[in-house]
């Protein structure tokens, strides 16, 4: 096992002397490990999703949800550039305009099959995240966020005043996904529950891709590039003395982020079946920020609580919905001023697994380095504590 | 061509007055204020509900338009110490993404509660300068334009001797140098951090009754992109070097005129936001900006 | 047997400052180096010239036989042309590579990734030694989950390497400053360094901490690994460098062994000025 696990590094000249003691190993379970009670909370999220449209698949509900999840996917896409990577993108929606656009161009007026548009879409989105990205990231993190705005606002007007593009007034009839002779129109009967219409199909599609997408990100974040990101965000000179190539970390966060946009366009795009530059402006890149901001940059739970706050409470409020940009404003504010890591921060702990910190050890001989170690290295080189003689 | 140069120079005025306060704050406390195209906005409606307020519409008064003017310009001066003493004072040690998103914040409070204020439609600014104009060399100017060519070029003619000459212009170079060494030596740099809170607002409210008086409507959406110009201006000339502000906006001002006429109208900001892009990628430190290696 | 890490003329000017005067010094594989100086005499510029965070004005800086820094003729640099060249990262040697290369360092105000956990911190430097594709990560295939424990291992072996005994989940905030001190320099171990620079690594740490950090740089040298350090501390700089280099005003004004140096009369001046100082006391 463990030449198993040298292996899997790759060759270093330096590696450190093994460990004199094991940790114990942690807890796993549901409430005794923070990880497996994120998991648990995470399969009865999956759960809820699912079962939601045998409760009430009526045509408004669905529709709603279809646009919560989507936002959801959009959030969880800028928190990976915000939030992991720590780049404020203002031009987030930008992506995603690309996304629906590019999909619905190559649909309605090429004439693709859905799945092909799919794949011209994310093509599309990595190219546009390398050519905004790559000029930008070399500089300082706050000419970003103003050159993303700008970019957000270069693809509404070119949307806008392109012929192909459909000019103010969009893209229509963008056709439904189809597998052979049945599409999503043509509806379908599930254990004697009748689903008629596309919306419900788009809700499953999305939720898929939503579920996909959030446990993708998770995991990205907490492996080795997700670690770069998480570093480059909190120092970027260490980062980079840590043998990190910051620039690379930051086009690669900024580049999943454009994906993730681009498919929550394309399912936008055939949810609605139209888009308009209109809802693509500044606003809605603004309004993903706070869902990510309020909710909590770099927390997965957080952002999601955060995109469906945003996306629900206009519909759940009638009168909010005339007040809420004013309210939003006001809660970005406030939320920095005395909470910055949001609602729920990407350090929380839960409660009853929060470790009191033990006074801080006293500084003793034997705390510090033991002696008794100390004999057997101290000046000569041990002959397993590194590979090769350098000397 | 000299209509578009003479164009180019009057919305370059406004951009270089939005611009400086820009650069001024990004030069002392390395803040990008996006709520600083707001405030334009605000100095539009802060002359608006005065005016309104008297009653007066469809003025073409000169005199009255300097008055608005001045008293616009202590408001927004207040509102943008006020900000600043609120929401990004207490940020001035945490992380830059903090501060930057907060500035988004306000922006949005701004605009959002202009508009529950005044409502979401134009309103039609009470001044309205006359366009009866006079040919010189080819171009058609209008004495309006010359005047607020005037009025902008006193303005920044005041704010370099201030930054130049006083004290307090010192205080302000010192800080932008080196913030605690400034302190070190005894500069008060909450003070001073106010004071070019107040320059820098007030000089966007200056652009905003200018810009209300020159277009003739207003609307709580109006400082979103000249913030975006002006923060392009900025860059162009050298972010935190007053010359280059005035410079970029000029030059901005005229890229822009040149631009519609070539490409069409609805490619302007397309191509301003392209010229930004451009010059960030070739020279980030603008024409003026001088190189800096940051401290680590 | 040739250097390590060879320096010549190293210069570095922020507008009209010289934070670096030409110095040259070299670092042999497995020595401990010290580099001294009053306050704001140029030590930590050279360190970052040295580690590519600064490109200095003028001079060259070889490591392991790989350019750091190339000696440009000067009518380039006149030109612009390096700095235009440099804002595209060509025609430099970025930091990252530098690590890559085998140099790690730490900085003279700690820099730990402040969301990060104590062996997060650790794993975080293990980047470039860890093959982890972007696929594998998304579907945690069984070489992934390898990869993840090798890594975790190999970051609690620096963890304990250095001493520290505490929860390894805690994050760095809620340590005390000497511990995260420690960590710190697990940190860069886990770079798996050749050249181990050290800014003023002793700053801030009472009288046991000391000693204790005095026997981990012996002992980190006792694995083959060089080290260069930055420090104040005299007793500590004496009792640990073979070699030591002196700073004043960016120039190099000594260079060799402690009791030589400490006898220097330029050395004496630069910290003590000149003989009214001592008649004073
Ligand atoms: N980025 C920078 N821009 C301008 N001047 C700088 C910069 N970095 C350092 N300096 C100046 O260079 C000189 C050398 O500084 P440096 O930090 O290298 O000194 P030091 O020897 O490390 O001092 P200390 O013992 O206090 O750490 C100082 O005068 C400092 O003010
Ligand atoms: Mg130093």
């Amino acid at each position: 096992m463990v030449r198993d696990l040298d292996h899997a590094l790759k060759h270093v000249s330096l590696r450190a002397p093994a460990p004199r003691f094991e940790r114990p190993r942690p807890p796993r379970g549901v409430f005794t490990s923070q990880q497996g009670f994120m998991r648990a909370l995470g399969v009865g999220a999956v759960l809820l999703v699912a079962v939601l449209p045998f409760m009430d698949a009526s045509r408004y509900t669905m529709s709603i949800a279809t646009s919560a999840l989507i936002y959801v996917m959009l959030c969880m896409g800028l928190n990976v550039v915000v939030g992991y990577a720590g780049l404020l993108d203002l031009g987030y929606i930008a992506f995603f305009a690309v996304g629906a656009y590019i999909s619905g161009i190559f649909t309605t007026v090429l004439g693709w099959p859905m799945w092909a548009a799919l794949i011209a879409t994310i093509v599309a989105c990595v190219t546009a995240g390398i050519i905004i990205g790559a000029p930008t990231l070399r500089l300082r993190s706050d000419y970003l966020a103003i050159v993303t705005l700008g970019f957000g606002e270069i693809i509404r007007i070119t949307a806008n005043n392109l012929k192909i593009t459909g000019g103010p007034s969009g893209i229509h009839g963008i056709p439904t996904w189809s597998f052979g002779p049945w599409s999503f129109d043509d509806g379908f009967n599930l254990f004697g529950i009748d689903f008629p219409e596309r919306v419900v199909f788009y809700y499953f599609v999305a939720a898929v891709v939503i579920v996909v997408g959030v446990i993708g990100a998770g995991r990205l974040a907490k492996g080795r590039l997700g670690r770069a990101w998480k570093a480059v965000r909190d120092d970027e000179d260490a980062a980079e003395a840590m043998g990190i190539n910051t620039y690379i970390a930051k086009i690669s966060a900024y580049i999943i982020g454009a994906v993730w946009a681009g498919m929550a366009g394309q399912l936008m795009a055939t949810h609605l079946s139209a888009i308009s530059p209109n809802s693509f402006q500044f606003l809605y890149s603004a309004l993903i920020l706070m869902a990510v901001v309020l909710g909590g940059m770099g927390s997965t739970p957080g952002v999601i609580i955060g995109a469906l706050f945003v996306s629900l409470a206009p519909e759940l409020l009638r009168d909010f919905a005339e007040w809420r940009y004013l309210i939003f404003g006001v809660l970005l504010v406030v939320v920095m001023l005395f909470r910055p890591s949001g609602l729920w921060p990407a350090t929380a702990v839960l409660p009853w697994l929060r470790r009191t910190r033990p006074t801080p050890p006293a500084f003793t001989e034997a705390t510090a380095v033991p002696a008794s170690v100390m004999e057997s290295v101290d000046g000569t080189p041990t002959t397993d504590a590194h590979e090769g003689d350098r000397a | 061509m000299m209509q578009l140069i003479w164009n180019g120079l009057i919305v370059g005025s406004f951009y270089a007055l939005v611009a400086l306060g820009y650069s001024m704050v990004y030069g002392i406390i390395k803040l990008l204020n996006f709520a600083h195209g707001d405030i334009y906005m605000l100095g539009a409606f802060v002359g608006f509900f005065t005016l309104s307020a008297f009653g007066i519409s469809n003025e073409t008064s000169i005199p009255l338009l300097l008055v608005v003017l001045l008293l616009s310009m202590v408001t927004t001066g207040l509102i943008g110490v006020g900000i600043e003493r609120i929401a990004y004072r207490p940020l001035r040690r945490s992380p830059r993404l903090a501060v930057l998103i907060t500035a988004i914040g306000v922006s949005f409070t701004l605009e959002y509660g202009v508009r529950q204020i005044f409502g979401p439609n134009p309103e039609a600014f009470p001044i309205r300068l006359e366009s009866s104009g006079f040919d010189v060399l080819g171009m058609r100017v209008t004495a309006s334009q010359i005047v607020l060519v005037v009025i902008a070029a006193v303005l920044m003619l005041v704010l370099a001797h201030i930054v130049e000459r006083t004290r307090q212009g010192r205080a302000m170079r010192a800080i932008a140098l080196d913030p605690t060494g400034a302190q070190l030596m005894g500069v008060n740099v909450d003070r001073v951090i106010a004071m070019v809170f107040f320059i820098g607002s007030a000089l966007a409210g200056a652009a905003g009754v200018m810009a209300g008086a020159y277009y003739g409507s207003i609307d709580f959406l109006m400082g979103f992109i000249i913030g975006l110009k002006a923060f392009t201006a900025a860059v162009i000339g050298g972010i935190g070097n007053l010359y280059g502000a005035m410079l970029g906006g000029v030059l901005l001002g005229m890229l822009e005129s040149f631009g519609s006429a070539w490409f069409g109208g609805e490619w302007r900001d397309v191509f301003a936001f392209g010229f930004l892009i451009l010059f960030l990628t070739l020279k980030p430190t603008g024409l003026l900006g001088a190189r800096v290696v940051e401290r680590m | 047997m040739s250097a390590l890490l060879e320096v010549r003329d190293l210069r570095l000017q922020f507008g009209g400052v010289t934070a670096v005067d030409g110095l040259s010094f070299e670092v042999r594989a497995g020595e401990i180096l010290a580099v001294i100086g009053p306050n704001g005499a140029g030590k930590t510029s050279a360190f970052n010239c040295i580690s590519g965070f600064y490109l200095p004005t003028a001079g060259s800086v070889v490591f392991d036989g790989k350019a750091i820094v190339r000696t440009v003729p000067r009518i380039w640099r006149r030109l612009g042309l390096v700095n235009l060249l440099q804002s595209f990262g060509l025609y430099r040697v970025i930091p990252s590579r530098v690590t890559k290369w085998g140099m790690a360092r730490t900085f003279q105000n700690l820099r730990l990734f402040r969301e990060l956990s104590v062996l997060e911190n650790v794993t975080t430097a293990m980047h470039a030694n860890l093959r982890e594709g972007f696929w594998a990560t998304l579907l945690h295939t069984p070489g992934y989950r390898r990869a993840e424990a090798a890594c975790v291992r190999e970051a609690r072996g620096w963890l304990d390497f250095v001493g520290f005994e505490d929860d390894e989940q805690l994050y760095v905030t809620q340590l005390p400053y000497g511990e995260q001190r420690r960590v710190e320099i697990a940190r860069a171990l886990a770079t798996s360094p050749k050249l181990l620079l050290l800014d003023e690594p002793a700053a801030g740490l009472n009288f046991n901490e000391k000693q204790a950090l005095m026997r981990l740089i012996r002992k980190i040298r006792g694995l083959g690994v060089a080290v260069v350090l930055i420090e104040h501390d005299m007793g500590l700089v004496m009792e640990l460098a073979e070699r030591i280099v002196v700073l004043n005003y960016g120039k190099e004004i000594a260079d060799g062994a402690p009791e030589d140096v400490k006898r220097d009369p330029a050395v004496i001046e630069a910290y003590l000025g000149v003989d009214e100082s001592e008649d004073a006391r």
